[in-house]
């Protein structure tokens, strides 16, 4: 393996999303893993795993037919993730472990005919606190303490020269600060004629500026827009 | 939150007509049991109103007029308020019922309680959209705790 110095200075010349990706695969196969997956965490609502993926070289065949199985609702990963920040692994050997009795021989043989029998998950956060995680998958023994500290370095800075690939590129548009005032006196319950006499605006500029946090945020009407304005603890 | 799901079912309508109950008389017939309230969200507003009983159920001063989120929230408990805004963020957006049953503080010790809300979404007669529905404290768990809890019922 090449020494950490090499590989973290190979790190830092990462211009493109492609080039982190072609990092990401030479360190799976260094670390004798399949392939790797980086992933905004789902929710426990969502269904399918695929529209999470943020950058990936698994086949698209596994990650269609995992969603088409339905195997992320009860994925006792992705549960665990939501739960905690610590690494995580998984072998074939516990499959039987929280997932429902008639979903246990589905995945089996899922894992099985894809060579997939441990994996390991990485929870990794932006600097605007988004939650991610990186998993290598494979079909090799379960890494040990030395190993998953090692590799887990290398994906600390990963996740860091991902995070300021997406800020470059425009990522997530930031609210300003007058839209956020606005949003929080929404989210209590002030009309838009009592904001506007609050933040001494005119009632036209303060609807202006929910139109704007609404654009930003991708919401369709502000009762979305308060309810993942809070969620994401944008207002509190 | 303990449960969740996304409402699209639909009920037979109850033939009351000719029974002679009204929809009034049925709301104070469901409350008779237990304390249940009602609440209302503008969808394009973000408002939400609530009847006397919510404000009861979370333990706040009552008050006319859009309720304040904020101040309500922080009633619901940590693990489960992400999981809520979540499934509102959805309802809202996707403009479908749900049905929760989560932790709220219950205002005594530091312990909490458990409440079920229904929604449903409809379009108004002038075109505003909302989500409307009920909520209620779930009584039964305590109930089952005092039954096992005397001494005819030891083992």
């Amino acid at each position: 393996m090449k020494g950490h110095s090499t590989l973290i200075t190979s790190l830092n010349a990462i211009r493109t999303e492609t080039e982190l990706s072609g990092f990401l695969r030479e360190l799976a196969a260094e670390f004798s893993f399949k392939g790797f997956m980086v992933i905004d965490i789902p929710t426990a609502l969502e269904e399918k795993l695929s529209p999470r993926i943020v950058l990936s070289d698994l086949p698209a065949g596994f990650l269609k037919e995992y969603d088409t199985l339905g195997l992320l609702k009860n994925s006792p990963i992705f549960a665990g993730l939501r739960r905690s920040t610590a690494p995580m692994s998984w072998s074939i050997d516990k499959i039987g472990v929280n997932r429902p009795p008639s979903e246990v021989s589905l995945a089996r043989e899922f894992f099985t005919r894809h060579s997939i029998s441990t994996s390991v998950y990485y929870p990794v956060h932006g600097p605007n606190g988004r939650r991610a995680v990186i998993g290598f998958l494979g079909n090799r023994q379960a890494p040990g303490h030395t190993e998953m500290g090692e590799l887990g370095i290398f994906v600390m800075h990963s996740y860091d020269v991902y995070s300021k690939l997406k800020s470059d590129m425009g990522g997530e548009p930031a609210l300003t600060a007058r839209e956020l005032e606005v949003l929080h006196w929404a989210a209590c319950g002030k009309t838009s004629g009592e904001i506007a006499e609050i933040v001494s605006l005119s009632d036209h500029t303060v609807n202006s500026y929910m139109n704007n946090a609404m654009r930003k945020l991708d919401c369709v009407n502000r009762t979305h827009l308060v309810a993942k304005a809070l969620r994401l603890h944008l207002i509190s | 939150m303990v449960r969740f799901e996304f409402s699209e079912s639909e009920y037979p309508e109850q033939d009351l007509g000719h029974i002679g109950i009204s929809a009034k008389e049925i709301v104070d017939l469901t409350s008779r049991r237990r304390t249940v309230g009602y609440w209302r969200s503008d969808l394009a507003s973000g408002h939400v109103y609530w009847s006397r009983a919510v404000f009861d159920i979370y333990g706040m001063d009552y008050t006319q007029g859009p309720v304040n989120l904020t101040a309500a929230y922080a009633n619901v408990h940590r693990e489960d308020l992400n999981l809520m805004l979540e499934l509102i963020e959805r309802a809202a957006s996707e403009k479908i019922g749900f049905h929760y049953v989560l932790r709220l503080k219950n205002g005594r010790d530091d312990g909490f309680k458990f409440v079920r809300s229904v929604g449903l979404y409809r379009t108004t007669d002038d075109g505003r959209e909302e989500l409307f529905g009920n909520l209620e404290e779930i009584l039964e768990r305590v109930r089952l705790i005092s039954v096992f809890n005397t001494p005819s019922a030891t083992a």
